[in-house]
């Protein structure tokens, strides 16, 4: 021990020699610091440099190009007239043993209901027409309302005379009661008490749930006494809903003594009042009022509903353009069992909703089809209704639910076909400033050759398909059952045609004169850009993948160099088309890559 | 309290020491912010000397103007200036000057030389870190 404290003396008072080591760390520090960015640098560039030598990019061929690639359609075909039988869109989009499949249909526009009326006390419970335009389980639903009344009353309220009371002069006083049918109220009995002089009373019934004034009575001058008061409600009778929450009230003018109205225990809040000076009509709604654990003597007399009708009608437009026959359909239910249903489609020939024949259906999960005198079906301006009302005997509401209501009409007898798709060229590729115009070409086959067959495009310019500024308007004369080419080319006026970003809306349609139904196949729909451009046939022999920055034409008189960013993996080749390269008669090529290597070719 | 500092002022044992290590210090840390200083540079310099280059992309002996015109692509890692343009050993002028190029920026640069239809010439680009860019080129 003492002699390892002995040799840390010795070497805590051993100073000779540490400035040297001091010093040659930090020069060693600085040595290896500039070493090591050297070497690291070195290693750098070395690696750039062996990658440089490792490419190996070669022009196989440098072609002029007077057509971009083929684009073709992206998505599903849309079908105006005609249906779809099989296949899809990208069979389509080569010319192999793959094709789309369609069908002449005779043409028909469909229409829905833009509109709806409640007849009656109908009730819109949720939904709205744009529910009713598809087939989709997303529907309007409508309440039922009581339509016959029982000759024999009932009463819900409380009918036991109380033995406690409040004073109703200047107070709107009641309880809240359920009752359990719907039914028409009639009148209102309250059990009151008059003291000193007579004094004008009405009674009211309000809505539990916001306090909404539903109907009040008439007004009574109610004598001095202890009685049941009966208050007659006018006609039109207010209609009670089963199972909702009414508040019965009674309200008396001031006077001389008091106007009590009796009262037995109730349940929690079920007593309303609230200090109000009698006026000529009860408040709507009924202001704030104060609750109490109180059952006031007063009840409602009303005629249970039997009978309970729902009745809506949906209204919509349509052409007014002649027809060869009319279909409308309905999807719809009850959410009840044995109701009574009847649609009808209103007739403005007649004047009115048929009561049989064209027009009337006795199911709401149904289509008509009408082929007399459909246009009787709609009026001048292509306006038309259908009403829909379900009945049942019973006292309790139900509700209506509408899916899909459908008014179809059919223009002629002659089958069509008419497709539709975008076709969109790449503007990237070629830009639209350096095309010289358009080619559609689709390769088909009919089963009928009765009937030409036409390419229109859309134009962006006028709003409309057209054929204006095509090389050919004459159409495609078909031979039935083998592939047919038609190919057309716009080379005027094509800008119209071609939305900025390279879009172009193309429309395949029959002729229009056969009236034998016709089924098309097609192999191969798509358009191209007409270009002046220059197609490079690019093979990378090298082991990396190679960055091409820019292409050269050369000639005698014009060294051209053109901006390039593509990428060609190792082994692969490639095939880049520009369409902004116009090539000379003789001239040179090369492209240059981001790591400095240069590939040349020569024509001839 | 004055006597205090009297004392202090008065007392001056340990100056000579603590003046020596002050001023060794001073010495050592500028010494070491030299040589920090050095190393930045030399090794700023050496890694751009060895990360530069520039590359002939085209030559074109234009007929039209009379001159050689030169399109450069830089695809080091720094940016460049050329400092000097031979043509057959013999220093030439060129356009535009400077002419500097930043990483993967190209360009062309002209030189005003009278060229000779079918003569061979030995084109000679030099940067300013010293970098040469020299090939033979036959003018058509």
């Amino acid at each position: 021990m003492q002699n390892i404290i002995r040799l840390l003396k010795k070497f805590r008072q051993a100073k000779k020699g540490v400035s040297n080591v001091i010093v040659v760390m930090l020069s060693l520090i600085l040595i290896v610091l500039i070493v090591s960015n050297v070497v690291l640098w070195s290693y750098q560039m070395n690696q750039f440099d062996l990658e440089r030598m490792q490419e190996n990019i070669r022009i196989a061929n440098v072609t002029r190009v007077t057509r971009s690639s083929w684009f073709t359609a992206q998505n599903e075909f849309l079908t105006s007239t005609g249906i779809k039988l099989s296949g899809n869109y990208a069979d389509t989009r080569f010319i192999d043993d793959f094709h789309e499949t369609f069908r002449e249909e005779i043409p028909s526009i469909s229409y829905n209901p833009s509109s709806y009326t409640l007849w009656n006390s109908t009730t819109l419970v949720s939904g709205s027409p744009a529910d009713l335009q598809t087939d989709d389980g997303v529907y309007m639903q409508f309440r039922s309302y009581p339509s016959t009344f029982s000759d024999a009353t009932e009463t819900f309220g409380n009918t036991v005379a109380g033995g406690s009371y409040r004073n109703t002069e200047g107070t709107i006083v009641g309880s809240v009661f359920t009752p359990t049918k719907d039914g028409e109220a009639q009148s209102i009995t309250a059990y009151i008490r008059m003291t000193t002089i007579s004094k004008n009373m009405k009674c009211a019934i309000y809505l539990h749930s916001d306090l909404s004034l539903v109907a009040q009575t008439e007004e009574k001058n109610v004598p001095t006494g202890t009685a049941w008061v009966t208050f007659n409600f006018p006609t039109p009778k207010p209609i009670l809903k089963a199972n909702m929450e009414y508040l019965l009230v009674a309200w008396s003018s001031s006077g001389n003594g008091n106007a009590y109205l009796y009262y037995t225990s109730g349940t929690s809040n079920q007593g309303h009042y609230v200090n109000l000076a009698y006026g000529a009509n009860f408040p709507n709604p009924m202001p704030n009022p104060t609750n109490e654990s109180r059952a006031y003597s007063i009840y409602c007399t009303f005629k249970p509903a039997t009978e309970e009708t729902v009745e809506v009608e949906f209204a919509g437009t349509s052409n007014t353009e002649p027809w060869i026959n009319l279909t409308w359909t309905i999807n719809g239910y009850f959410t009840t069992d044995g109701v009574t249903a009847i649609a009808q489609l209103y007739n403005y020939q007649i004047g009115e909703y048929p009561t049989s024949g064209d027009g009337y259906m006795t199911n709401i999960t149904n289509s008509q089809t009408i082929t007399s005198n459909p246009t009787h079906f709609r009026d001048a301006d292509g306006c038309w209704k259908i009403k829909i009302r379900g009945v049942k005997a019973a006292a309790t509401q139900f509700e209506l639910n509408v899916d899909w209501i459908e008014f179809k009409v059919t223009l002629s007898d002659i089958y069509r076909l008419c497709i539709t798709n975008n076709f969109t060229i790449d503007p990237s590729t070629y830009p639209l400033n350096y095309t010289h115009g358009i080619e559609i070409f689709i390769r088909y086959k009919v089963t009928e050759a009765a009937e030409k067959w036409f390419l229109r495009a859309y134009n962006w310019t006028e709003l409309n398909f057209s054929s204006s500024g095509f090389n050919t308007t004459e159409g495609s004369q078909p031979a039935p059952n083998e592939w047919n080419d038609y190919a057309i080319n716009i080379t005027e006026n094509w800008r119209s045609y071609v939305k900025d970003d390279g879009t172009l809306l193309i429309e395949f349609v029959d002729e229009g004169l056969n009236t034998n139904q016709t089924i098309v196949e097609i192999d191969f729909f798509g358009v191209r850009a007409i270009i002046d451009g220059t197609c490079f046939d690019l093979r990378n022999n090298g082991p990396i993948t190679t960055h091409i920055l820019s292409i050269w034409i050369i000639n005698s008189t014009n060294h051209q160099p053109y901006n390039a960013d593509l990428f060609i993996n190792a082994g692969e080749e490639a095939i880049y088309i520009r369409a902004d390269v116009s090539l000379p008669e003789e001239f040179i090529a090369k492209v240059v890559t981001e790591r400095g290597n240069i590939a040349v070719f020569a024509e001839g | 309290m004055s006597k205090t500092f009297r004392r202090f002022f008065s007392d001056s044992r340990a100056i000579t020491p603590v003046l020596s290590n002050l001023l060794l210090t001073v010495v050592a840390v500028g010494a070491m912010a030299i040589a920090t200083t050095a190393t930045y540079v030399i090794t700023t310099n050496m890694r751009e000397i060895m990360s530069e280059r520039l590359i002939i992309e085209d030559l074109w002996f234009n007929n039209s103007t009379g001159n050689i015109q030169v399109y450069l692509r830089n695809v080091g890692k720094v940016a460049i200036q050329v400092s000097a343009v031979y043509v057959n050993h013999t220093s030439q002028s060129f356009t535009p000057h400077p002419f500097s190029l930043e990483i993967g920026k190209h360009d062309w640069l002209n030189i005003s030389y009278a060229w000779n239809s079918g003569s061979l010439y030995y084109i000679d680009i030099v940067t300013t870190r010293g970098t040469h860019v020299a090939e033979y080129y036959k003018a058509p």
